[in-house]
């Protein structure tokens, strides 16, 4: 049986998939690639927008997200993040 | 010394357990400052939990530094003061505060071991560390904090250290369980005093403290700091 994903995996791989298509990606494509209902990527990707690590594009014809240069960051800081969390097990 | 010392040291231990005691304040302060990062990218509030526990113990230590301060640098406070009451009063206050928020800090970290999430359940154990710390004024002794200490460390936070060591099986893990680990023996050693009035176990006890915030830094700097 596959493992449960974490909070932080999932931010982890909405971010990477982001990233992983260029910086800019479709929601459908996203959907696809984050393994998530349309509901529960709603949710986070309402609260990655708000805290910046993601943003809605400006082209009108086509809906696609965006990932920022703190998204970018915190994937680059995911491995720390993850070895700290990991260290005090809570 | 104008001040009656509540604790049971030698005065040439007062400036090096100030500087312990700095040292811990900043280590405890750094990895508060990690866990909140990792609150307000996850919104996870066990993270919220282990900043505000960790910033506690911080805080904890800033009153213990300031009242050893008072003892340290008395006869050029006592001029600047203007009676000798306020200067005890300082002493006091900052050293209840110390023992309050050091309380406050591994009862909440109790918590998150235990899983903990009534509200209810934290206050009344956060009331329990009042209480001690209230005891020390009026026993003029430190028994209560060191047993309570012991208690939440060697019944709750140590075990679930040890059991996320199992699991992970890795050096950070195991680094900061061992810390918890020395803080327990710390506390224990501090009991000790109690029975057996010792200098020695009191600077034991202190140089395990420092080992553990140390190992703690260590862990830190390990995986936040590369």
């Amino acid at each position: 049986m596959a493992e449960r994903r974490d909070k932080l995996k999932i931010v982890y791989d909405i971010l990477k998939s982001i990233q992983d298509k260029g910086g800019h990606i479709k929601p459908t494509h996203l959907l696809y690639k984050s393994n998530l209902s349309h509901q529960k990527m709603q949710f986070y990707l309402k609260d990655l927008i708000e805290k910046n690590l993601v943003e809605e594009g400006k082209n009108k014809i086509k809906r696609e997200y965006n990932i920022t240069n703190k998204g970018v960051k915190f994937l680059e800081d995911y491995k720390r993040i993850k070895e700290f969390t990991d260290s005090f097990g809570f | 010394m104008a001040i009656n010392d509540l604790l049971f040291r030698p005065a040439w231990f007062i400036l090096t357990e100030s500087i312990f005691g700095i040292i811990s304040m900043i280590v405890t302060f750094l990895i508060s400052l990690y866990a909140y990062k990792i609150y307000w990218i996850l919104s996870n509030k066990k993270y919220l939990f282990m900043a505000v526990a960790f910033f506690s113990i911080s805080l904890g230590f800033l009153g213990k530094t300031i009242s050893d301060m008072t003892i340290i640098y008395y006869d050029f406070l006592i001029k600047l003061l203007p009676s000798f009451f306020r200067l005890a009063y300082i002493y006091t206050g900052s050293l209840l505060l110390y023992s309050f928020l050091v309380l406050s800090g591994y009862v909440l970290l109790a918590c998150l071991a235990m899983d903990v999430k009534k509200k209810g359940t934290i206050l009344a154990l956060c009331l329990i560390a009042f209480l001690c710390s209230i005891l020390i004024r009026r026993t003029s002794s430190f028994t209560f904090f060191y047993f309570s200490s012991f208690v939440l460390l060697a019944v709750y936070i140590v075990p679930y250290m040890y059991e996320n060591y199992k699991k992970q099986k890795t050096r950070n893990a195991y680094r900061v369980y061992l810390s918890f680990l020395l803080l327990a023996i710390a506390s224990f050693f501090f009991i000790g005093i109690t029975i057996h009035g010792s200098y020695l176990l009191y600077i034991l006890g202190n140089l395990l403290n420092l080992s553990a915030y140390l190992l703690l830094l260590i862990n830190s700097i390990s995986v936040s700091g590369r």
